[in-house]
């Protein structure tokens, strides 16, 4: 991770959220999207303050989680999350890493951490959800990040 | 005998779409039709309530459902049971007096003023939603309407767009939207024994418990437009009466030559597919979260596009079986402990 990345402060973007067990439920009011992240990518998400860099981020889970954390879990993870629409553009200028996205696949393969994952539907209007027709039921509006 | 009173709209005559959130009927189209029908009683945009109140009602129910009260109210008394006949939800008489919405029905001939060229008529309170000669589409239009009415309008509810049925005294959920196969699923749930509890929609309270909304089953015929309908008591099954916990949700949709191959999903995705197919998420996001989470947090969640609806059937019934033999024997695994 480079350093221009580590002194970087994401936000994470106004919602509400929920706990279940070790995922968040995240609804996004503006985009009426709803997410799930699985814990690693709910972690990384809690601590996105616009205040705290991501170097400070990746400090903290890893005293969260008393083992070291792979700085290409959370690279991928605000990556993902910045995808979902779930992290505010900062003043910093933070941007997702998605070019180095594959590499931090290829060094994570060898990790043992459970990798971040979200999940995003689109929550439909009451006239969408009672009824669609034959040739949009293919598409349920639900798309994924990570696995 | 005193004439009943009739009905008044609970809310002041408000319009359908600032109470209901139905979207309103669109300018001009409503007042094309009328005047094309050539009915002086009828000829504003809207036939206000109060013109449909001065006709003669022969037969008026008053009803409360989910919170909601409904009035039915039709110009010849043999029409009255039909259209009760088609109301899924569990209902009660109540006072004729104030109602959120009104049903009136006037059948072809019934008053010289409003016969529309032998046309039976719909009301909505003052928005007419058919005219037509054929009284079993009347009656599909007012089933309907209504149940979207109950969907969208009722507080402390919500409805997901589902298959729902019971199954030892837990609910199995399959959401989805027209044409993922759902009522295929619920048919194929109550022959192998389940209760039958909804085709359409699974009413969830603010505990997630879900109660039935048993309409009558739809079921499209092969060429997939014509439609028949049937009671579950027809096919031999039960039709369920009481709140269930939800024990599983089925994430599904039919797809030709597909099998089932079933991953467990956590129940934040189920979740998920609750607010995928709620149909007032938007309106109230952080009660709907609270309100699938009960429900999916005591719930399997399983995922996969199916084929043979037998199939499917077959190797949930069976995963379910392993599910409360799991539970039982952890049960009497904790009484032993302590």
């Amino acid at each position: 991770m480079n350093e221009w990345v580590l002194d970087s402060t994401p936000k994470r973007k106004d919602a509400i959220v929920r706990q279940l067990d070790d995922e968040f439920l995240v609804y996004d009011l503006k985009a009426n999207k709803a997410h799930c992240l699985n814990r690693m990518a709910g972690e990384v998400w809690m601590l996105c303050d616009g205040k705290t860099t991501v170097a400070e981020i990746v400090r903290r889970l890893g005293e969260t989680n008393k083992s070291s954390v792979d700085g290409a879990v959370i690279e991928l993870a605000l990556s993902r999350l910045q995808k979902a629409g779930l992290i505010e553009q900062d003043s910093s200028g933070f941007e997702p890493m998605i070019p180095s996205r594959r590499a931090a696949l290829r060094k994570i393969a060898t990790a043992t951490l459970a990798l971040p994952v979200v999940t995003t539907i689109l929550v439909p209007t009451a006239a969408q959800a009672a009824s669609l027709s034959r040739k949009q039921r293919s598409a349920p509006g639900q798309s994924r990040s990570g696995q | 005998m005193q004439e009943p009173p009739d009905f008044a709209l609970r809310n002041g005559g408000q319009s359908d779409s600032q109470t209901s959130g139905l979207p309103a009927m669109p300018k001009g189209a409503e007042q094309g039709s009328i005047l094309r029908c050539d009915v002086p009683i009828l000829k504003p945009k809207r036939c206000s309530l109060e013109r449909l109140n001065r006709l003669a009602w022969a037969g008026r129910a008053s009803l409360t459902m989910f919170g909601l009260r409904v009035g039915v109210r039709v110009s010849a008394p043999e029409f009255l049971d039909r259209f009760l006949g088609c109301i899924p939800a569990r209902w009660k008489c109540a006072r004729p007096q104030s109602v959120d919405r009104v049903y009136s029905f006037i059948a072809r001939g019934a008053s010289p003023r409003v016969d529309v060229r032998g046309s039976h008529l719909l009301y909505a309170n003052s928005q007419r939603l058919a005219r037509t000669e054929d009284l079993g589409q009347l009656v599909e239009t007012f089933e309907s309407d209504l149940n979207s009415y109950i969907a969208q309008t009722a507080q402390q509810w919500f409805f997901v767009h589902a298959g729902v049925v019971g199954w030892k005294g837990r609910a199995i959920i399959i959401p989805g939207r027209s044409y993922s196969g759902k009522t295929v699923l619920v048919k194929e749930f109550l022959r192998a024994g389940a209760k039958y509890y909804s085709d359409e929609f699974a009413a969830l309270d603010g505990h997630g418990c879900v109660y039935p909304f048993p309409r009558l089953l739809s079921v499209r015929a092969e060429d997939g437009q014509t439609r028949t309908r049937i009671r579950a008591e027809d096919m031999g099954s039960e039709t369920g009466t009481g709140p269930l916990p939800v024990g599983l949700l089925l994430w599904t949709h039919y797809k030709a030559d597909a099998h089932w191959r079933p991953r467990v999903l956590s129940s934040g995705r189920g979740v998920l597919a609750l607010l995928a197919n709620a149909l007032t998420a938007r309106s109230q996001p952080a009660l709907a979260l609270a309100t699938f989470e009960r429900a999916a947090v005591r719930a399997r969640v399983l995922n996969s596009i199916r084929g043979d609806a037998m199939e499917t059937v077959e190797s949930v019934v069976k995963y379910m079986e392993r599910q409360v033999l799991c539970s039982t024997s952890s049960q009497s695994a904790s009484l032993e402990l302590t």
